[in-house]
């Protein structure tokens, strides 16, 4: 077995030639190969850099015409007269309350995804755009009203707004927007006309319950899409759609509605392994006062069952408070609280840039330690 | 076993290193105390450099000092006469990567994801809203274009780059240098970290001047020449078909 390079030398003092072997573990040239390791990347990054493909796309000689990009699969399309005989169609407008503008055809396509062998217009553009506007107002709304949010918690707050499980859970439970499940020879038999189809959620899927109980995860190609994926993407792309009716300031109070106005725990995103050690990190940067704990009130100490409750303080000012059975416990909650207190910082009346009464933003400066 | 641990004389060094240790040597008495030296110019490992040389880039002396804003000043007074302007203090955290003087002083990184996420929108806006005949546009506009490989350009760090580098913003620009000695080669410029110059200036004139104002910028600015130059050397063979 060859362990590595051989490297072959010539003596002067004789002819006879000697191979010298340099001792390399086997793994060096598996580790010298490796790619490094991929970033990870939330649903909502991915969705934002979604990519065409040359095949399915018309480019025209200038690639800055972008009026002129044409989708060659694109064959077929649901009118507006025929959209309107959709009952499930007809009830998501009218549940969503979108404006008049918003055509029904545009709602079909939403709620089609990019399938092999489909010649209809899909909703893989249109998620795209969505996503962009999705994931801008978000990032806008976090910035300003936690301006001093670490980025990762951002990215990982944006995602629990806009990430694909979260606008899944937007677009089947609050929006009662349905799969594609049943097959046509149960359309057939239940009498339901085939255009009726359109009113569902129709992609390729990844997996398949096969029968009761077995799922098939196999399927995988080019169009195919998880459950989760699929849903955001209809979403996004019904984004994109008030966006094309109403205009960009509608596009935003319609994400305020139905997405930003749900309740994210960003507080539980923050953990922290040395709570006193950052603490104490983080004041010295700011040139203040080291913290120092003192016991407010206690009681049964001598129980079973005692509270301690501190406050943690720099000088005088009171950075946060906890409680806890035991005073190590209750140290490390105030610890804990004042880290969370400052990181959480949320100014008063904040305005996001894209509102019209805006006000300068307060900017933080980064975490200026590790 | 626990009393053979103590009688280790390393245990004994490890207490006795917190205080001043007198030692006698051949009999004569020395003092060890705790001795710090800086290393300058190039790089020793173990040793511990200069603060003077960490917030120092290339001769350039980190501080908020007129000098130092002094380039991104006159580019954003130039532009619009001075619709731009941004207080000192922002324009030198745009000037400053996260990797300059181990994150210590106030950086760009936050600014950066917020111009990098308007900079997104407003390409992929820009991409719909041109004026279109395909059949397929809704309320004319056209879907099509978007994540196709010109209109992603539109987004990526190498057009910021670019930008960053033709109008000279990092004329003063504090980072970590890959060679600490200064011997670094004047076009080893990693997209990666100059394109926070252009995504932070636009995060910090939305942040300052609003969205509207952020549009503007980026649409005349960003989508206007620097993108025609970089555009025809890329476009590959797959796509002119």
């Amino acid at each position: 077995m060859n362990h590595g390079p051989r490297i072959s030398f010539v003596t002067r003092s004789s002819t006879t030639r000697f191979l010298r072997h340099i001792s390399i573990s086997p793994l060096s040239k598996v580790v010298a190969q490796s790619k490094p390791k991929p970033v990870h990347k939330f649903s909502y990054e991915k969705s934002n850099n979604v990519r065409m493909n040359g095949d399915d796309l018309e480019t025209p000689d200038s690639a800055t015409d972008f009026g002129d990009y044409i989708r060659s699969s694109y064959g077929l399309k649901v009118s507006e007269e025929e959209a309107q005989k959709i009952p499930a169609i007809l009830a998501l407008h009218a549940r969503l309350n979108l404006s008049p503008k918003f055509k029904k055809s545009t709602l079909v396509r939403a709620l089609t995804s990019r399938m092999k062998n489909n010649d209809y217009a899909d909703n893989h553009q249109m998620a795209l755009f969505g996503s962009n506007m999705l994931s801008y107002y978000t990032t806008e709304y976090l910035i300003t009203t936690y301006p001093r949010l670490p980025i990762g918690i951002l990215k990982a707050a944006t995602d629990a707004f806009v990430g694909d499980f979260s606008l899944h859970d937007v677009g089947k439970n609050v929006w009662g927007i349905e799969e594609d499940w049943s097959t046509n020879l149960e359309k057939y038999l239940s009498k339901e006309p085939k255009l009726f189809r359109f009113g569902r959620l129709r992609y390729d899927r990844q997996a398949k319950e096969v029968e009761a109980g077995i799922t098939k995860y196999s399927i995988s190609s080019e169009t195919s899409l998880s459950t989760a994926t699929a849903y955001a993407n209809s979403v996004r792309a019904i984004v994109a759609g008030v966006f094309a009716a109403d205009g960009e300031r509608e596009t935003k109070d319609f994400i305020y509605k139905h997405v930003l106005s749900r309740n994210v725990d960003i507080s539980s995103m923050l953990e922290f392994e040395e709570p006193g050690k950052l603490l104490a990190r983080l004041l010295k940067t700011k040139s203040m006062e080291a913290p120092t704990i003192r016991l407010i009130s206690e009681t049964g100490r001598q129980s079973s069952s005692p509270t301690f409750i501190v406050g943690c303080f720099s000088g005088d000012n009171l950075l946060g408070e906890g409680q806890g059975t035991s005073l190590k416990e209750a140290r490390i909650r105030s610890c804990v609280s004042a880290l969370k207190a400052f990181y959480l910082y949320k100014p008063l009346e904040p305005r996001v840039p894209s509102d019209d009464s805006f006000k300068p933003l307060f900017v933080d400066e980064g975490e200026s330690f590790y | 076993m626990s009393k053979a641990m103590h009688s280790i004389p390393g245990s004994l060094l490890r207490l006795g290193a917190r205080t001043q240790r007198q030692l006698s040597i051949n009999g004569a008495q020395v003092t060890a105390k705790r001795g710090v030296v800086f290393a300058k110019g190039p790089r020793v490992r173990g040793a511990i450099r200069d603060p003077e040389d960490i917030f120092t880039v290339k001769g350039i002396k980190y501080g908020l000092t007129e000098e130092n804003v002094k380039p991104l000043k006159t580019f954003l007074q130039s532009k619009l006469q001075g619709k731009y302007e941004l207080p000192d203090k922002l324009l030198l955290q745009i000037i400053t990567h996260k990797s300059f003087a181990h994150g210590t002083q106030p950086y760009n990184a936050r600014l950066s994801y917020f111009g990098k996420e308007l900079i997104q929108l407003s390409a992929a806006k820009y991409a719909i809203t041109r004026s279109t005949n395909n059949e397929y546009a809704i309320n004319n506009l056209n879907f099509d274009s978007l994540g196709s490989y010109t209109q992603s350009l539109m987004k990526t760090d190498r057009l910021l780059k670019e930008y960053a580098v033709v109008n000279k913003l990092d004329a003063v620009f504090f980072r970590r240098l890959a060679l600490p000695s200064g011997r670094e080669d004047d076009s080893f410029k990693p997209k990666a970290i100059w394109s926070t110059l252009t995504a932070s200036l636009v995060g910090a004139i939305a942040s300052q001047h609003g969205k509207k104002a952020a549009d503007e910028f980026i649409e005349n600015e960003l989508f206007g020449d620097v993108f025609k130059q970089i555009l025809p050397a890329t476009k590959p063979a797959s796509e002119s078909a």
